[in-house]
């Protein structure tokens, strides 16, 4: 709620200092409003490599997979998969698809697993620098400076907290680097986002 | 206040008889399900039909659907409408198409024997080369977005057999998934299905299942969302609850007509409870006979039938407008008594016939009604005149004569009009007869739709098309559904039949299951293997314990049984497998056939265990046959009736003149049936009956006192009378947009009128001499 508030008067706080012609101090305060801002403002439509390692308590080493994330609409998160096997994974609002290589395909909702929920506010929420929607399914924690933070989103949800720990983010300024999903079994997930792929 | 003798005899009558009913109603046992329109037991196909109508797979479907909103509105709808019908305990499945967490606990058998379960199980499919293949394709979901689900899963099914045989049990043909739910092509509608625990055809429990699908959708619609609800079952209980309402509707307007008609002519309140004694007496005596005879009494008999009695009314009416001032009640039964026996006989004859047909139905309805119009008239000659006031009489007015002077100078043009309405019929009109079962329902045409598009929308078969496979216990049916599965596969594999759903899909035989054992490798060999297929793939030494425990447990497994499975398997296996007397019966239910009578072979070729059953070719044959023996018995009826008349008349002419009147009513009457193109059912049928009782009663009371112009005259006013209270009645019931009652009331209130107006068109005696008699 206050957020929303504090929102406001920073969205006019920056219009006054752009108006004279100034750009915002960076070194001033940062916080998950000028996170927001940082994120959605470097935010494009254009695909993003990435390499994702998952790790379980059962692997003796992660399982690796690389692909390109693609963000047509803030609703829509497209994440392509080319190995080791393709698979094309998409969230759309609610929905989410999974198109396996095989021609194979999966219907499921956000709502049908806590995981998925959890991966959809997520990463599309940090992606997109919507730290209102990161707030209705965790608590965030911000650390560090704009040049080097870490935010750690705690999940809310009582289902949720059963699977995992917490998903923790890295970047500087607008840039995500990495998003770490810690799970409580002993597994998790590492995203690495690279340069845009050609 | 001093009290008439007859006024003190007619409160005694009267307590008796709320006596008697006080007696009877707690004894019969009133039948509301669709058994009228069935069979009886005796001939096994039919009995079949009747069995799967009532508790079918089929027949306990209900379909809901969700609009108006946006997805998350539809989605949060959905499964609060499913957790309510969950809760209510009446369904064995309700699903949205969601999928939720997949838990071992709720899966139950589909999870602890999914090797035994699962269909393709080859001998090549624990070889180690197999085995990594799986292993590796199973790492690479477990990576992707899938491994967020089957995370927990992978180490006891690493090869995703649970994945299969899900995607196997799910079935080709479901509606499209979106947003987690099932919806309508076009996106707009969210889809849900569940299946009552209760046959459809069970009345009473779809009556419960109408009321906890409505207390469900309740709180969607209160939130703006449009909520559809149908099914057979639900439509069942819904029209039972519209005829409920709507008779009622109609009893009370027909009855305020009818009093209000009464009350003008004999200027008296009594005559209403005079009038009314014979018929409730009727009533009475109609239940207790067919309570005793069929130890059951159906609703459809006793409404119809009790209209069927509105004959009688006839009795009493003769009774008080044909009494002379002058003249005691008693006297005037001593003169009415010729007329009023061979009224009664005539059409007697004709529900006595009906009472012999082979439907227990029709038998019940003829029975009702033969005891009906023999206690009315009875009451009528030996109660009535007991407790009618001296001074009770119908008053005089010329309009009776005038109308019959004005019909008997144009006879020869109501003559010509129903001579030209039956050529023009026989010429042009092909007389279509209704067939279609669900026709005779009382189902309005915007339930059908609805019923049609949610059918549609979630891809369920109007399952109109089965096979039944018996035999002695549910193993031997489910070994004998398996012997069918390769021909069943081909007709899938080249589009005969969109889909199959049988037991032996959800629960092998057991050689089956001990084929499937056989091939589980031994915990050693599976043992060496894995360590062979695990061979640099990243797993730890002992991820896969728990996949070689499963594999040894089903190994060893004692095989499933119908008792023994459980999860949703179980329940979805019930509504196809179930004993029944002398053993056990399976249902194949197909969807989409394109090509039933590739079915119909395969289940000839199969031999004597298995059954092809077409309900609605079924239903139809059924129908026609009902019609048919009806058609018959109208014929014997009219034929007993006419034997009635000739030896109570034993004059040619007179003979003539009795039943002359009424066959050329019911000849118009069909004729305009016909030339209007409705297509004619078995109350059609039942109705001109009904007609033909009232015609001769009308013709047998008026030429009896032919005789005499004073005593024409009188009879015209009573034969007026007893039309005038016939037609107010099925006019009235001819408003009723249920199919059943608006075909009763048309035809009898045309058939009535037509009946009156040739026979005092017709009639021997002098109008003209009639109208100047004081």
């Amino acid at each position: 709620m206050t957020s929303g508030n504090a929102r406001v008067i920073k969205a006019r706080t920056l219009l006054l200092l752009a108006l004279l012609g100034c750009q915002p101090a960076q070194a001033g305060e940062w916080d998950l409003d000028t996170l927001g801002q940082a994120l959605s403002a470097a935010a494009t439509p254009d695909p993003i490599a990435f390499t994702e390692s998952r790790q379980l308590p059962y692997l003796s080493e992660p399982l690796v997979q690389t692909g390109t994330l693609l963000r047509p609409s803030p609703e829509r998160l497209e994440k392509h998969v080319i190995t080791p096997a393709r698979e094309d994974f998409i969230i759309d609002g609610g929905q989410v698809t999974v198109i396996r290589a095989d021609g194979g395909r999966l219907d499921l909702s956000i709502h049908d697993n806590p995981l998925l929920l959890a991966l959809a506010y997520g990463l599309r929420g940090v992606l997109n620098g919507d730290m209102d929607g990161l707030q209705r399914a965790f608590t965030p924690a911000l650390d560090g400076t704009a040049e080097d933070w870490t935010l750690i989103l705690y999940p809310d949800d009582e289902s949720l907290r059963e699977a995992i720990h917490s998903v923790r983010v890295q970047g500087q300024n607008g840039q995500v680097q990495t998003i770490a999903i810690e799970e409580t079994g002993g597994g998790g997930a590492t995203l690495t986002l690279g340069t845009a792929a050609p | 206040m001093i009290f008439r003798p007859q006024t003190w005899r007619l409160m005694i009558v009267l307590i008796v008889l709320a006596a008697l009913t006080t007696l009877l109603v707690n004894r019969i046992n009133v039948r509301t399900d669709l058994s009228f329109f069935l069979p009886g037991a005796e001939d096994p196909q039919s009995a079949l039909l009747v069995d799967r109508l009532q508790d079918g797979a089929a027949s306990s479907i209900v379909m809901i659907s969700l609009s108006g909103g946006p997805a998350e509105a539809l989605r949060d709808g959905s499964l609060a409408v499913a957790r309510s019908l969950r809760d209510s305990a009446l369904f064995t499945t309700v699903e949205t198409g969601a999928v939720g967490t997949v838990t071992p606990q709720l899966l139950g058998s589909l999870w602890d024997r999914r090797y035994i379960l699962s269909p393709a199980l080859d001998a090549g499919a624990f070889t180690a080369d197999q085995l990594r293949a799986d292993l590796q394709a199973g790492l690479n979901r477990l990576a992707g977005a899938e491994g967020w689900v089957m995370r927990d899963l992978f180490p006891a099914d690493p090869t995703g057999r649970l994945t299969t045989l899900l995607a196997s049990l799910q079935g080709t043909t479901g509606p499209q998934r979106r947003n987690g739910l099932w919806m309508s092509a076009d996106g707009t509608r969210a889809l849900l299905v569940a299946r009552s625990r209760a046959g459809g055809l069970d009345l009473p429990a779809q009556i419960q299942v109408a009321s906890a699908i409505d207390a469900a959708l309740a709180p969607v619609r209160a939130s703006g969302l449009i909520a559809e609800a149908s099914g057979p079952g639900l439509i069942a209980a819904r029209t039972s609850g519209r005829m409920r309402a709507e008779t009622t509707t109609i009893s009370v307007i027909a009855s305020a007509g009818v009093a209000i008609l009464l009350l003008w002519a004999f200027r008296s309140v009594p005559v209403l409870v005079l009038l009314g004694l014979p018929i409730g007496a009727a009533i009475l005596a109609g239940t207790a006979v067919v309570q005793m005879t069929f130890g059951s009494v159906h609703a459809v008999a006793l409404s119809f039938g009790a209209t069927l009695i509105g004959v009688a009314i006839d009795y009493p009416l003769h009774l008080l407008a044909h009494r002379h001032p002058s003249e005691s009640a008693a006297d005037t039964v001593r003169r009415l008594a010729r007329p009023l026996a061979l009224s009664t006989l005539t059409t007697l004859a004709g529900f006595t016939v009906l009472s012999l047909v082979s439907f227990p139905g029709l038998a019940q309805l003829g029975l009702f009604a033969a005891v009906g119009i023999v206690v009315a008239a009875l009451t009528t000659a030996l109660v009535l005149p007991a407790l009618t006031p001296p001074t009770l009489h119908l008053r005089v007015t010329g309009f009776g004569v005038r109308l019959w002077a004005l019909l008997h100078s144009g006879r020869y043009i109501a003559g010509a009009v129903v001579l030209g309405l039956v050529t023009l019929a026989l010429l042009t009109g092909q007389p279509r007869w209704q067939t279609n079962l669900a026709a005779l329902s009382a189902l309005p045409p915007a339930a059908r739709d609805l019923d049609a598009r949610l059918r549609h929308d979630l891809g369920v078969a109007d399952a109109r098309i089965l096979l039944i496979v018996r035999g002695d216990d549910a193993d031997t049916v489910l070994a004998r559904q398996e012997t069918l599965r390769p021909a069943l596969n081909a007709m899938l594999a080249d589009g005969r039949v969109g889909g199959i759903e049988m037991a032996a899909d959800l629960l092998p035989s057991r050689a089956a299951q001990k084929a499937r054992q056989a091939r589980l490798p031994d915990a050693e060999t599976l043992a060496s293997r894995l360590t062979e297929a695990t061979a640099g793939l990243p797993l730890r030494p002992s991820a896969l314990a728990p996949f070689q425990i499963a594999i040894a447990t089903e190994k060893e497994a004692p095989p499933l049984t119908v008792e023994t499975l459980s999860g949703p398997a179980a329940l979805r296996i019930e509504a196809l497998l179930k004993p029944e007397r002398g053993g056990w019966s399976g249902l194949v239910l197909p969807s989409a056939v394109a090509d039933p009578e590739a079915l119909r072979a395969l289940a000839e070729n199969a031999g004597p265990h298995v059954t092809f059953l077409d309900l609605k070719a079924e239903a139809e044959t059924l129908a026609s046959r009902y019609l048919d023996e009806a058609l018959a018995w109208l014929g014997w009826g009219g034929l007993a009736a006419t034997l009635v008349v000739g030896i109570g008349l034993r004059h040619p002419v007179r003979i003539v003149r009795t039943l002359a009147p009424a066959s050329a009513a019911i000849a118009a009457t069909i004729a305009i049936l016909v030339l209007s193109g409705t297509p004619l059912s078995l109350f059609h049928v039942l109705a001109l009956v009904l007609v033909a009782g009232l015609g001769i009663d009308y013709a047998v009371f008026f030429s009896e006192y032919s005789s005499s112009n004073h005593d024409s005259a009188v009879s015209v006013r009573a034969i007026l009378l007893c039309a005038a209270t016939t037609v107010t009645v099925f006019s009235t019931l001819a408003l009723s947009d249920a199919p059943v009652l608006h075909a009763i009331g048309l035809t009898v209130a045309v058939g009535a009128s037509l009946a009156l107006a040739l026979t005092l068109a017709f009639s021997a005696a002098d109008s003209k001499g009639a109208s100047t008699s004081p």
